[in-house]
């Protein structure tokens, strides 16, 4: 009952005029950056974030969730319609999408992409609504060594989903680390790596960081890249938009299990909306009872993964809100955000914020309506879309960055700053540093450090007190085992038993 | 490639050497526990310990494969998209950010896009209302206006 309540209090707050029009902004602009191959969601909510200062807190989290889930929908049009996933998230969905495309069934693809989309947005919204409030109770157990346990457990499982080389995201990780805890040390008020200049005293504003090193780093990035747009010449009408009966049999179950899958993915910190979707094609394969048809277009090829991607974007709000622990990297910016707001996620969010909280979770339905809706009728405006000059957009990133950034302290420092992080950011991508590491690191990095200590100076310095607490005891075997599994699998590859990686070559 | 890889180790591997060296200039440990210069320390040596692996990585690679160049045929235009921020930067105290930045609009497109002049000279209009109107009038953000005010 008590559910039911705050669902329909937050269907009260979400259904206002106001919150209304930010989840609709936040969808359309979700959609059109999941269209557009290059920019992603996380570019997206930092170049916007610095523009919500004045906005009401629940009105811009609704539209930043409506931002992060609509990417996942957007980022599969440009999968099916020309085989360049939009996002990362969609890369699985080229394998059956383009191939459905080309044998002119690009309305049925684009179609159980959006429909299983929704139907898991939805039932993983449900589970979020039962599990998150439930997290957050257990959470509040939680003290400094627990927190300290599930910081290292975050930063470890970024080894084991970051999908790079284990050595570069540990060290992208600590840098991130270094760079959160520049400024005076709150505990004693020394200034640590200031070198003298009066505005780092306050640290490096992540706004600044996330302004240069996802947006402006994606600019210099993108110029680099050959966009070879190809889009496929296929008239969609909207008749072919529809399912027919043969293909919601052949996509039901896929949809589901693709939903589980991606709400538990999405669960884990660090999971991320990309491993959901690998996952969930690997395991729709692995039950098919003709495995040997996908990759050839078959529908269950482009359910699965679609619906484990949005399980997943949903899902990824329950560590943020019951935990205070982003799962990837949007969720840590719009941790960020939340601190901007004078408002601190974990369990007693819930408490304090219920309005916060329950105004999003039901905005969630809303917004996969408007994002289905979307997706039906307005694919044609979506596509032309791909045809504005790439200049262009890359000109209004610099602007969105430039006055983000100067909008924190207004002043010309930070611009430079996040200039200087820009291309720190171009030549980490260039080398293969993974740069999520780094700021799943600065937006914990305060929580690690003042955990840390506080709990050593409980314990008397005793490091043990990370190990005799159940709970902590088994976030830190967590984040151990992480950090270990390059050494297991590089282990198991030497004694024989293959190579351990996902490879979508071999799908 | 390889080049660029190793002087990559060796910049992180200069990054830990200095964090170490200037962290050992705080307190390390206080009477109530861990001090400013904790965490800084570990860090440093974390990130120390790390670049040298990289370059060990890196040393070990040479020899058995390709691995392309830093700078590609297009990166050229990330130079020239890098030299026209930064010269809107030097003038955003003199002309604000409405007109410093819709100039870097209008010459990036000018530049890298090839657009014709009209379209570049529209743009520049174009982004120059809505960085004032968007920004400053409907999200009360406090623009720098520069010396002609806007």
């Amino acid at each position: 009952m008590e559910l039911w309540n705050n669902l329909m209090m937050g269907f009260a707050i979400s259904l206002t005029w106001e919150n209304l029009l930010y989840c609709l902004a936040g969808c359309f602009v979700g959609q059109m950056v999941g269209v557009l191959p290059g920019i992603g969601a996380p570019t997206a909510v930092a170049l916007l974030l610095p523009l919500t200062f004045s906005v009401n807190p629940t009105s811009a989290i609704i539209m930043f969730a409506g931002i992060y889930y609509g990417v996942a929908y957007g980022g599969t049009i440009t999968s099916i319609l020309i085989n360049v996933p939009g996002e990362s998230s969609s890369v699985m969905t080229c394998l059956d999408g383009y191939q459905m495309a080309k044998q002119g069934r690009a309305g049925a693809a684009l179609s159980v992409a959006a429909i299983g989309s929704w139907i898991a947005g939805t039932l993983s919204v449900v589970l979020l609504m039962a599990f998150a409030p439930a997290l957050a109770r257990f959470a509040l157990r939680f003290g400094p060594p627990e927190y300290f346990g599930l910081a290292m457990m975050a930063f470890g499982l970024l080894t084991v989903f970051g999908g790079g080389d284990p050595i570069k995201i540990i060290i992208s990780t600590l840098v991130g680390l270094f760079l959160a805890i520049i400024g005076l040390d709150i505990v004693s008020g020394a200034p640590r790596f200031v070198f003298g200049f009066p505005q780092l005293l306050g640290g490096i504003d992540f706004i600044v960081i996330i302004c240069g090193i996802f947006g402006l780093a994606e600019v210099f990035n993108s110029l680099e890249q050959e966009m070879d747009i190809g889009l496929l010449r296929q008239k969609i009408k909207l008749k072919d938009m529809f399912l027919t009966w043969d293909d919601w049999v052949a996509s039901r179950w896929a949809i589901f299990r693709g939903g589980v899958i991606g709400f538990f993915i999405g669960l884990i910190p660090a999971g991320g909306i990309t491993t959901a979707s690998f996952l969930a094609y690997l395991g729709e394969k692995r039950v098919s009872k003709h495995p040997e048809k996908f990759g050839t277009g078959i529908i269950e090829g482009i359910a699965a993964p679609e619906a484990a991607n949005n399980a997943a974007s949903i899902s990824g709000f329950a560590p943020l809100l019951a935990l205070g622990v982003p799962g990837s990297p949007t969720t840590a910016i719009m941790l960020a955000g939340f601190m901007m707001w004078g408002i601190r996620p974990g369990p007693l969010l819930f408490q304090n914020n219920a309005d916060l909280v329950w105004g999003l979770i039901s905005s969630k339905f809303i917004g996969n309506l408007i994002l289905v809706l979307m997706n039906i009728f307005l694919i044609p405006v979506f596509v032309s879309m791909l045809r504005v000059p790439y200049t262009i957009l890359m000109c209004f990133i610099v602007i969105f960055a430039s006055i983000g950034a100067y909008t924190v302290n207004n002043n010309f420092f930070d611009v430079w700053m996040m200039l200087g992080f820009g291309i720190l950011g171009y030549i980490m991508n260039k080398l293969k540093y993974p740069i999520v590491p780094l700021v799943l690191a600065l937006v914990l990095g305060s929580l690690a450090e003042n955990s840390l200590r506080q709990s050593l100076m409980i314990s008397g310095g005793d490091f043990s007190v990370f190990f005799t607490r159940p709970i902590t005891l088994l976030f830190m075997t967590a984040a151990i085992l992480a950090y270990l599994t390059p050494v297991i699998r590089w282990g198991l590859k030497k004694a024989g038993y293959g190579k351990v990686t996902l490879n979508v070559e071999s799908l | 490639m390889w080049r660029a890889e190793f002087i990559g180790a060796w910049a992180v591997l200069l990054l830990g050497l200095f964090i170490v060296v200037f962290s050992l200039q705080l307190q390390y440990y206080t009477e109530l526990g861990p001090g400013p210069g904790y965490l800084p320390l570990l860090l440093g040596i974390g990130i120390l310990v790390g670049g040298m692996v990289e370059i060990v990585k890196v040393f070990r690679k040479k020899e058995r494969t390709e691995m392309g160049t830093f700078l590609l045929p297009r990166s050229k235009l990330g130079f020239q998209m890098l030299a026209l921020i930064v010269v809107s930067f030097l003038l955003l105290p003199v002309l604000g950010i409405s007109i410093s930045l819709s100039l870097c609009t209008a010459a990036a497109m000018r530049v890298i896009g090839k657009h014709k002049l009209l379209t570049c000279g529209l743009m520049a209009v174009g982004s120059a209302l809505f960085i004032h109107y968007v920004f400053g009038q409907a999200l009360h953000i406090p623009l720098p206006t520069g010396l002609i005010g806007w």
